[in-house]
């Protein structure tokens, strides 16, 4: 019953075996509501890959999909090359994933020790010692040891999200699917949690997980999927997403100085190998705002900041603030997404995936 | 979270440990579904009521035989006059001693009414009769509690969202409906049977050991009583399924069951009257036999079939509803009941 997976070569030279879940066209229709609209997604084996998106813009419909809890309305699922409209490759294909959706759900009135037997029953283990042992490892590698036979209604909302995980991890899976896993724990509890992905990464699981956290992903995730309204805004290496928000940006007193200094570098920007282009952008949440309400942003690298200052000195133009850009997904997704105040520098409205080259577009 | 966890948490395998059979694992999970039963607060506290309920009926019963075993019999010298009563004629010595054979007889009758209840084995008929409306209300209560608290826990994410197909839940729910049935019946059966070795020669009632014969009514007796509760929990079944929550399982079960009482009582006497009126002859018939397809008539009927004779632990069906008929009846219920909750399961996307 396990899932054969035929290692045909698909685009990028990537194989398919490669690609632990692939979604195409994948769609989920409520009513008249259209809670995820066409869905290429490809998580690939060994990546941290984030979901991306406000609530409601279908992540968790997405990851209800991939967990055959929610059929979809249209378009394929393909979960370790299985078809996940097959019965038995479905089954077949979650037996290799561990998977907490949205807040844990368990049996109040047992203990986690009962409850992970439990799943360990669901997930088609039987009830031997060895079983039992690694229930107790799980519970154990989440520190919940001291606290499994107490009644999980007894739990803290930290330690509910902690059984969860090792719920998650009890059947040693290939995939590990986490939906905003850190809702609700407290600061620490969210350094554990990211640290937990981070192993697990090392570990060579591939982890799917859905936030809302930006930052979060960001410090966790090697690859990302942007999604709004249903919509695919956005997929691909979290390093190349930002790498168009990398630049300098400069803050001028005059409206009109600003203008001059925007011309000046952007008719340098043909003649200086480093400066890739300029352009007008408002200034972050909380940072200075200059008189006309916008800012220069400088797509050159972070030590040419002398060289713009150069540039700009030879047309009698003088910045009153100069700083580098680091980038940040929360920019890159404001800006993508149209909301807040920032107005970043365009960014790519998708990084294509390698393998397939047009599937990152927005749907 | 512990850093240096045990390697054994790693994956260290692609192929699932000891994957089972669909059958094994169904097995697996009907095991489950019985330990989440036990391990409510709420069946502890249904067995209970039902223990009691039932001690306090034998209880009562009990004290009436007791009056009517002390009550004593009238003496010769009670059935004469007063000096100066006026009109009064005495007995004969022979009318007092009829009389006095009679008040033996009635008294004997109503001994032997009440001593039923608490004399082996027809204490296990009476011990039917009354989990036919006690039980009946409690296993409704806890077949729809067990279900639908799956929804209402979100419980079901965790199976789905694995192994499990939501056929082989449902199968084990239906199993584990089952078994708990058989396991109140055969409690039920056994208190009873120990009240009737105890209670009822504790008060001079005599116990006789069933033939052969007998032990085989009893057996058909387990399990016609035993599935006429375990079609009541597929109403629950149907019900939690379709509601997603204990509320709409408990509530549309007992629902049911008060319905079928009222509209089987209503039809019977608007058939009765339109029978006995004269008028629209044949509209009253077919009103009078209507809750003949009813659920509980049906099931009633197959448990009056298996306890006929010789011990007669059940009354007598009567001739419309033959043995064949009420089973087929009762089997198409179980099979709509279950089949609807197979389609609403297995189309029905499992969200918050």
């Amino acid at each position: 019953m396990d899932a054969t997976v035929a290692p045909a070569i698909t685009g990028g030279n990537m194989l398919a075996e490669d690609v632990v879940l692939r979604t195409t066209g994948l769609t989920k229709r409520y009513g008249k509501r259209l809670a995820v609209n066409g869905l290429n997604l490809d998580v690939r084996r060994g990546d941290v890959f984030g979901l991306l998106g406000p609530n409601g813009s279908g992540k968790s419909t997405t990851l209800r999909m991939v967990l055959g809890l929610v059929w979809p309305t249209a378009g394929s699922l393909s979960l370790f090359g299985g078809d996940h409209g097959e019965s038995d490759q479905r089954r077949a294909a979650l037996r290799r994933v561990g998977a907490v959706v949205e807040q844990p759900a368990f049996y109040p009135y047992l203990s986690g020790r009962q409850n992970l037997r439990g799943v360990a029953i669901f997930a088609g283990l039987d009830s031997s010692s060895e079983t039992h042992k690694r229930v107790d490892e799980a519970l154990g590698y989440v520190g919940l040891s001291d606290r499994a036979d107490d009644a999980y209604r007894k739990y803290s909302l930290g330690m509910k999200q902690r059984l969860g995980i090792a719920a998650a991890l009890l059947t040693q899976p290939e995939l590990v699917v986490l939906d905003e896993p850190t809702n609700g724990l407290d600061p620490a509890g969210m350094v554990e949690v990211r640290a937990l992905i981070k192993q697990l990464a090392q570990r060579g699981i591939t982890v799917l997980l859905a936030s809302h956290l930006l930052h979060e992903v960001q410090q966790v995730c090697t690859r990302v999927a942007i999604m709004k309204e249903g919509n695919l805004l956005a997929q691909g290496e979290v390093s190349d997403l930002l790498a168009a928000q990398i630049g300098l940006q400069l803050g001028f007193d005059d409206p009109a100085k600003l203008q001059q200094a925007l011309a000046a570098l952007q008719s340098a920007a043909g003649s200086t190998p480093w400066l890739r282009g300029a352009s007008l952008t408002a200034p972050e949440p909380g940072a200075w705002i200059p008189p006309g309400g916008q800012l220069l942003f400088v797509d050159a690298p972070l030590d040419q900041a002398a060289g713009v200052n150069a540039l700009l000195a030879d047309a009698g133009l003088y910045a009153a603030e100069l700083r580098r850009r680091e980038g940040s997904l929360e920019q890159y997704f404001l800006a993508l997404t149209g909301d807040g105040a920032s107005a970043s520098p365009p960014p790519p409205t998708s990084v294509p995936s390698p393998s397939t080259p047009q599937q990152g577009g927005a749907a | 979270m512990n850093a240096t966890a045990p390697q054994a948490s790693a994956p260290a395998s692609v192929t699932a440990l000891s994957a089972g059979t669909w059958v094994i694992e169904v097995m697996r999970l009907t095991r489950w579904e019985l330990y989440l039963a036990w391990r409510r607060v709420m069946t502890k506290v249904l067995i209970i009521l039902l223990v009691i309920s039932y001690a306090i009926v034998v209880g009562f019963i009990s004290f009436a035989i007791v009056q009517i075993t002390n009550q004593p019999v009238q003496s010769g010298q009670s059935f004469q006059c007063p000096p100066d009563a006026t009109g009064c004629v005495t007995p004969s010595p022979q009318e007092i001693q009829q009389m006095q054979q009679d008040q033996a007889k009635q008294r004997a009758a109503s001994l032997a009414q009440f001593s039923d209840p608490v004399t082996f084995p027809t204490s296990l008929g009476f011990a039917a009769t009354f989990a036919r409306i006690v039980g009946l209300l409690l296993i409704c209560i806890l077949a729809g509690a067990l279900i639908g608290s799956e929804y209402g826990y979100s419980t079901q994410r965790l199976a789905f969202s694995r192994d499990t197909s939501r056929l082989q839940m449902l199968v084990a729910q239906t199993f584990a409906l089952a078994v708990i049935s058989m396991i109140l019946v055969a409690g039920m059966l056994v208190l009873a049977t120990l009240v009737g070795l105890t209670v009822g020669p504790a008060l001079g009632v005599s116990v006789s050991a069933p033939s052969f014969g007998g032990w085989m009514e009893i057996v058909k007796f387990f399990f016609a009583f035993s599935f006429s509760l375990f079609a009541y929990t597929l109403v629950a079944l149907v019900a939690a399924t379709l509601g997603k929550s204990t509320v709409a399982g408990v509530g549309l079960a007992l629902g049911w069951i008060v319905l079928e009482l009222i509209v089987g009582g209503v039809l019977t006497g608007i058939g009765l009257i339109l029978e006995n009126v004269g008028q629209n002859r044949d509209l009253g018939h077919t009103l009078q036999h209507i809750p003949d397809w009813f659920l509980g008539n049906n099931v009633g009927a197959l448990l009056g079939h298996a306890g006929q004779y010789p011990i007669a632990l059940a009354p007598d069906p009567g001739p419309d509803l033959t043995f064949a008929r009420s089973l087929i009846v009762s089997l198409i219920y179980c099979a709509i009941f279950f089949g609807g909750s197979y389609l609403l399961l297995s189309r029905r996307d499992v969200t918050e």
